[in-house]
């Protein structure tokens, strides 16, 4: 381990204190590893810093389906996903289908000796508007509803896009609140809340599950298989492909007419994540 | 091993893209290029918003303890249920495993997460050296189970709509689930305020600012980096 000490180490000084934020700037002078004392020379792209040790790392290609982990602390880093955009928006597409039926249709339905009560999902948060409650029948409104109704329409609105070659306003924004709603959005927990409630009656009363509740039940593995399709690093990912894209497109129709040749050598193009 | 404080470099917490911190801008709070998400070194005021949430947890779990989560009507006669009563009626049940799992929820996790992340914090101020690995691992699970005690709030709300069948049999809401639901919220509020990369520094790092300073000046006695070396260009 050491350093190497040489004209470019003050050239490097120099630029790492000329304070512009250009991001093609390079981390100079670094010796990597105790082995191989290249020099690392990265662009900041070809950079990833660990979001629980903030340790660097310099990107490596890896295998479709694994996964790349901090040295130090062993967070996930980033995953290979190689899911075409076609079968992410397919399950994203069902799952706001199954959240819709979800909350038409009764939930669960009680009788006892006779009398018989029926739920929907929704019926849960307004049990709780009652006194010294409502703010709780508020956050729970947006654990089980809106925050995942957000994140699945979120989605679209970026997936849609992206798959027609388009892209619409504020996405960066839309991602954003995706990412940050994302520990808010309970529908997994509300789901095993009502089985554990179930138990709890099964004995007392005698309990229908209604179609709300197995759409329910499909919601939850959808939900479930989308976030292992695209977990924020890789939608953004397909963001920034895009981006990345249509300028190569502009630039290419700003160029000559090749502009359009690649245009159409782009749109059969798979967007498979390579990281 | 080097990280992105020490090279001046700050990680989008959105989109994880690599920013170069700089002078020019060190009022204004830097934001992603890319994404436009707010860049922060360590979260600011880590530690105190930390233990702010976590007191504000632990004072409202004693009220979600001591008032009712809930009132069981049966045939005109009242009962109110707190959370650990809740608990006895499902072991009387025999529903052990579905006792177990309140419990779980309603008890282990608030405490086991109290304790875990005042040991956390205690750590980071006091500086501790060793088991930073441990430590970090402790902290993914408090973030990941945390969450799950809001079961408990869930339960109360769809047992209060489905049982309201007339003279027979009624549940209420009680204001001790306003309390728990409260200790969950607070508690994962605490846990997000918390930067898990304070447990990995040498030197306390807070706030923006005093990064910013750092990214002018890196420290340049930092041991060299141990980067995974490929020499394969991202393109
Ligand atoms: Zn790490
Ligand atoms: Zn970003």
């Amino acid at each position: 381990m050491e350093r190497n000490s040489s004209k470019r180490d003050s050239s490097g000084n120099n630029e790492e204190t000329s304070l512009d934020c250009d991001r093609r700037q390079h981390i100079r002078d670094r010796s990597i590893g105790t082995h191989s004392r290249t020099i690392v020379e990265s662009p900041l792209e070809s950079l990833v810093a660990c979001h629980e040790c903030d340790l660097l790392h310099e990107k490596i290609e890896i295998e479709v389906g694994s996964v790349a982990r901090c040295v130090r602390c062993d967070a996930t880093l980033y995953v290979n996903k190689k899911n075409s955009i076609d079968r992410a928006l397919a399950v994203g597409v069902a799952a706001l289908i199954m959240f819709v039926i979800a909350n038409c249709f009764p939930f669960l339905k009680i009788s006892v000796s006779g009398n018989s009560q029926s739920m929907s999902i929704v019926s849960a948060v307004f049990a709780l508007s009652g006194e010294g409650l409502w703010m709780l029948a508020l956050v729970s409104f947006g654990f089980i509803l809106l925050f995942p109704l957000i994140r699945m329409a979120g989605l679209l609105y970026i997936l849609l896009p992206l798959r027609f070659n388009r892209r619409l306003p504020r996405v960066e924004f839309v991602f954003r609140s995706i990412v940050y709603l994302s520990p808010w959005s309970m529908t997994e927990i509300y789901f095993f809340g009502a089985i554990v409630a179930l138990v709890k009656l099964a004995s007392m009363a005698n309990i229908e599950l209604g179609y709300s509740f197995w759409a329910f039940a499909l919601l939850n593995i959808l939900t479930a298989a989308s976030l292992q399709m695209i977990d924020n690093h890789s939608l953004w990912e397909y963001i920034s492909e895009a981006k990345r894209r249509s300028l190569e497109n502009e630039a290419g129709e700003d160029d000559d007419t090749s502009g359009n040749e690649g245009y159409g050598k782009e749109e059969g193009r798979d967007f498979g994540v390579t990281v | 091993m080097l990280t992105a404080a020490q090279c001046g470099l700050v990680a989008c917490p959105a989109c994880g893209t690599i920013t170069r911190l700089s002078i020019e801008r060190l009022d204004a709070p830097p934001k992603c290029q890319l994404c436009f998400a707010r860049l922060h070194s360590r979260k600011p005021m880590s530690i105190q918003r930390s233990w702010a949430w976590l007191t504000a947890g632990i004072l409202a779990y004693l009220p979600a303890n001591i008032f009712p989560i809930m009132v069981t009507t049966v045939f005109g006669d009242s009962e109110p249920n707190t959370i650990i009563g809740g608990f006895f009626v499902l072991w009387e049940m025999e529903s052990y495993l579905i006792a177990i799992v309140v419990f779980l929820a309603s008890v282990v996790v608030p405490v086991l997460k109290f304790l875990a992340v005042s040991y956390l914090l205690i750590s980071i101020q006091r500086r501790f050296q060793h088991s930073k690995y441990d430590r970090t691992r402790l902290f993914r699970m408090t973030e990941f189970i945390g969450r799950w005690s809001m079961i408990d709030v869930f339960v109360v709300a769809i047992l209060a709509a489905l049982v309201q069948i007339g003279s027979v049999a009624q549940i209420d809401p009680g204001i001790g689930a306003t309390a728990f639901g409260a200790t969950v919220i607070f508690t994962m509020l605490s846990a997000l305020a918390l930067d898990p990369r304070l447990l990995w520094d040498d030197k306390p790092a807070e706030g923006n600012r005093i990064d910013h300073r750092q990214s002018v000046n890196p420290n340049r006695d930092a041991q060299p980096t141990e980067l995974v070396a490929t020499g394969q260009r991202y393109e």
